[in-house]
């Protein structure tokens, strides 16, 4: 239940970064399209919110919720470090180069790719 | 939210953040290592035993006591764990006529404590103040009265808790931003760093900060009970009850065995039991105080159970507490993480770890935001140098002086007088060195030194323990000690983890600046956000 | 008046409002938030004990509020007059509290 609730934290910010231009250029070699960013952000945001119930489920009402936050901090630096890590070629047509981060976030600005603002 | 609102509140955070931020550097690096105390109670106690059988420590505590201290005014026996090195007992003797109180000594002074080993017999072990300097330390400080140094951590605390909470606010895209990491970028790559460690932990930061200010809350806000009440005892009887106090007799009666105390507490409490306090041993009016374990519930105010110390009988249980106090407790809890498993621990450790590398970036990005805009990139005014120095002074010698505070621990002629104090001593002497060295040597040659000092002792330090204790990496693994292992191959990775960023940044070569129009001298700017 | 004189005294009065803020985020901030601790503590229903500790829970976030608005505010003397105002009326209601039902 515990690790439940990790995964689908870590599952919940490694979309939510997916869903940012750099990143999302990085992986998939394109900008993302409005529709995918918002699936993306949708699908971050609920798994985020449906891993707090087996966290409630494994510690109760007290424990439940410090181990959510537990497992929010660990899920976004399991994110975090497989997003900037982990070698882009694991996702993408391995035809198209594989840009920096900071590259993608000045070619994703310059071909006006539109996230939203902010997650 | 309004542009003026984020620059103001992110000078705020720039301020808040730098000029206190050595001491937050120094509360996090120290309490980080705290959380892992009762190890390294052990850990530095390397000829001692592990505890098997807690309630053969306790009947040797007793008996200990008894003999060496049979007219005390009072006995405080913690209860072993197989954490614990043991159960570090102390008391408090009969008042002299004229003294309302027991001359209860200087904390950590000899002659009125002890530790009693596995074994039920006063451990012989080397006379250190072990993991509990580390407590001690991020909130008592050192040298100085502890009243002075809660309210120098409490004000720091506060301006953390200003950064942390100005930080949020100033930050416009902190979500988007947190997944950013650009690397070799000078002063946006320390950005992304300070960033990354900074929301990672978010949470865990604004609770421990938060609750770090709870556990001072009587020094630092008590206000609040002058407004309601005349006196404090009123209000401290209200939330710490106990007992009421019975006069000593002056009969004599046999105290009865503890361990059958122990047994009834804890299956009353259906909680392990962590502190006995007897009052008044030996007498007929003796009374025998059990505490809850912190490690069994979230609140750090456990309940409490007194007995009658001649027949054994329960005579009071504590009420339990209201909600404002119960929440007091758990944020206290909170903070101290004692109800957390050995998962839980380590998650603690990593958060801490993760703040005190946010703290350290914070530092070393005023400098580097800073170096870009010097004038004259030789001459840098006096605020400037002083961070600088003071960065590399506590960034690079706090560590050298723990690694040295540990190696004293190895190292120290167990007969020494005041050896305890010696280990920290060590420590300090070490420190003022390394500070001596940052300040009067260049920090691009102090940085690495420091660094790669650090790491050759810390890796050294598992392999001493190999060659000259019985307790090495590989006999504790061989006996099962996961804790004396974890912490042998924690300093190792340590170590090679300082060895690697001495390398780094021995190699590292300022980025060249982005070319800039020449700016005009604008005399009065109003301070750029934080990106 | 010059160039120079009026970026001197820009500069001058920058500091000056700094400093203002500076001493309305520190002591002024710890004082605010101290007296609403009194007041809060007064005005909480329900056991003394409880009211107590809640009162010196919220004056702990309290006080770091105070600290940020310190820097939000307008300007300098406005954070202390505002601050200074806060503080007045929890001092009031203090007194009047206990001038009525006295401490324990």
């Amino acid at each position: 239940m515990s690790i439940l609730s990790l995964l689908l934290a870590s599952a919940a910010f490694f979309l939510l970064g997916l869903a940012t231009e750099a990143h999302h250029r990085r992986r998939f070699g394109a900008c993302p399209q409005a529709a995918r960013c918002k699936m993306l952000r949708t699908g971050g945001w609920l798994s985020l919110v449906v891993s707090v119930a087996p966290a409630l489920l494994a510690r109760g009402w007290i424990f439940g919720p410090i181990l959510w936050a537990g497992a929010i901090m660990a899920g976004a630096g399991i994110a975090f470090l497989a997003l900037n890590f982990v070698p882009a070629r694991a996702m993408r047509d391995p035809e198209i180069p594989s840009p920096s981060v900071s590259a993608s976030s000045r070619l994703c600005n310059g071909l006006a790719c539109r996230c939203g603002a902010s997650i | 939210m309004s542009k003026g609102f984020r620059q103001s509140q992110a000078f705020l955070h720039t301020w808040s953040g730098l000029l206190l931020g050595w001491i937050l550097f120094l509360v996090f690096v120290a309490g980080t290592i705290a959380f892992w105390r009762e190890g390294l109670n052990r850990w530095m106690r390397p000829e001692i035993a592990r505890v098997e059988q807690p309630m053969r420590v306790l009947a040797g505590s007793q008996a200990f006591l008894a003999r060496k201290a049979p007219d005390a005014k009072s006995w405080i026996i913690p209860v072993a764990t197989e954490r614990s090195p043991g159960a570090q007992v102390f008391w408090v003797p009969q008042p002299k006529p004229g003294e309302e109180h027991g001359r209860r000594g200087r904390r950590g002074r000899g002659d009125t404590q002890a530790l009693i080993g596995a074994d039920g017999q006063v451990a012989q072990a080397r006379e250190t103040r072990g993991g509990d300097f580390f407590y001690r330390f991020h909130f008592d400080l050192h040298y100085m009265p502890v009243i002075w140094a809660r309210w120098l951590v409490g004000f720091a605390t506060m301006m953390m808790l200003v950064a942390i909470v100005s930080g949020i606010v100033t930050h416009k895209k902190i979500f988007k931003d947190f997944f950013t990491l650009r690397r070799a970028k000078g002063q946006r790559s320390w950005l992304d760093g300070h960033n990354a460690t900074a929301v990672l932990a978010l949470p865990f930061h604004l609770m421990i900060t938060y609750t770090g200010l709870v556990t001072l809350m009587t020094l630092l806000m008590p206000w609040a009970v002058v407004a309601n009440y005349n006196d404090q005892n009123t209000v401290f009887a209200t939330l710490f009850p106990t007992a009421s106090v019975v006069e000593r007799t002056g009969r004599p009666a046999p105290l009865i065995d503890l361990r059958l105390i122990a047994a009834d507490a804890e299956r009353r409490l259906a909680a392990p039991a962590s502190f006995i306090e007897v009052s008044d041993p030996g007498d007929a009016a003796a009374r025998v105080s059990v505490s809850q374990s912190a490690s069994s519930m979230l609140s750090s105010r456990t309940p409490r159970l007194t007995y009658d110390g001649v027949t054994g009988l329960l005579v009071w249980r504590s009420p339990p507490p209201g909600v404002a106090a119960e929440t007091a407790g758990a944020m206290i809890g909170l903070h101290a993480g004692r109800f957390a498993g050995n998962g839980g621990r380590w998650l603690y450790f990593l958060c801490g770890i993760a703040g005190t590398l946010m703290v350290a970036s914070g530092l070393v990005l005023w400098t580097v935001k800073r170096r870009e805009r010097l004038p004259d990139p030789t001459r840098p005014h006096l605020g400037f140098r002083l961070v600088e120095r003071l960065n590399v002074a506590v960034i690079g010698g706090l560590p050298l002086g723990i690694t040295c505070f540990f190696w004293a621990n190895r190292l120290l002629p167990v007969a020494l007088r005041g050896r305890a104090d010696w280990e920290m001593h060590m420590l300090f002497i070490a420190w003022a060195a390394a500070a001596l060295m940052a300040f009067v040597v260049r920090p691009a040659c102090v940085w690495p030194s420091l660094f790669a000092v650090t790491g050759v002792l810390l890796v050294a330090l598992p392999m001493y323990d190999v060659v000259a204790t019985d307790r090495g990496l590989f006999a504790s693994l061989a006996i099962g000690d996961l804790m004396i292992a974890g912490i042998d191959a924690a300093i190792l990775v340590f170590g090679i983890a300082f060895l690697l960023l001495a390398r780094r940044v021995a190699h590292h070569r300022p980025v060249a600046k982005r070319v800039r129009r020449a700016r005009t001298a604008t005399a009065s700017r109003v301070p750029e956000a934080a990106e | 008046m010059t160039a120079g004189d009026a970026h001197a005294r820009a500069r001058w009065a920058r500091r000056g409002d700094i400093a203002l803020r500076v001493v309305a985020s520190v002591p002024l901030a710890y004082a605010t938030a101290s007296l609403w601790a009194m007041a809060l503590a007064r005005l909480l229903p329900g056991d003394r004990a409880e009211a107590t500790v809640t009162a010196a829970l919220i004056a702990l976030a309290l006080c770091s509020l105070a600290a940020m608005w310190a820097f939000a505010a307008r300007s300098g003397w406005r954070a202390i007059w505002t601050l200074g105002l806060a503080a007045a009326v929890a001092a009031a209601i203090t007194w009047i509290s206990i001038d009525a039902t006295g401490r324990v």
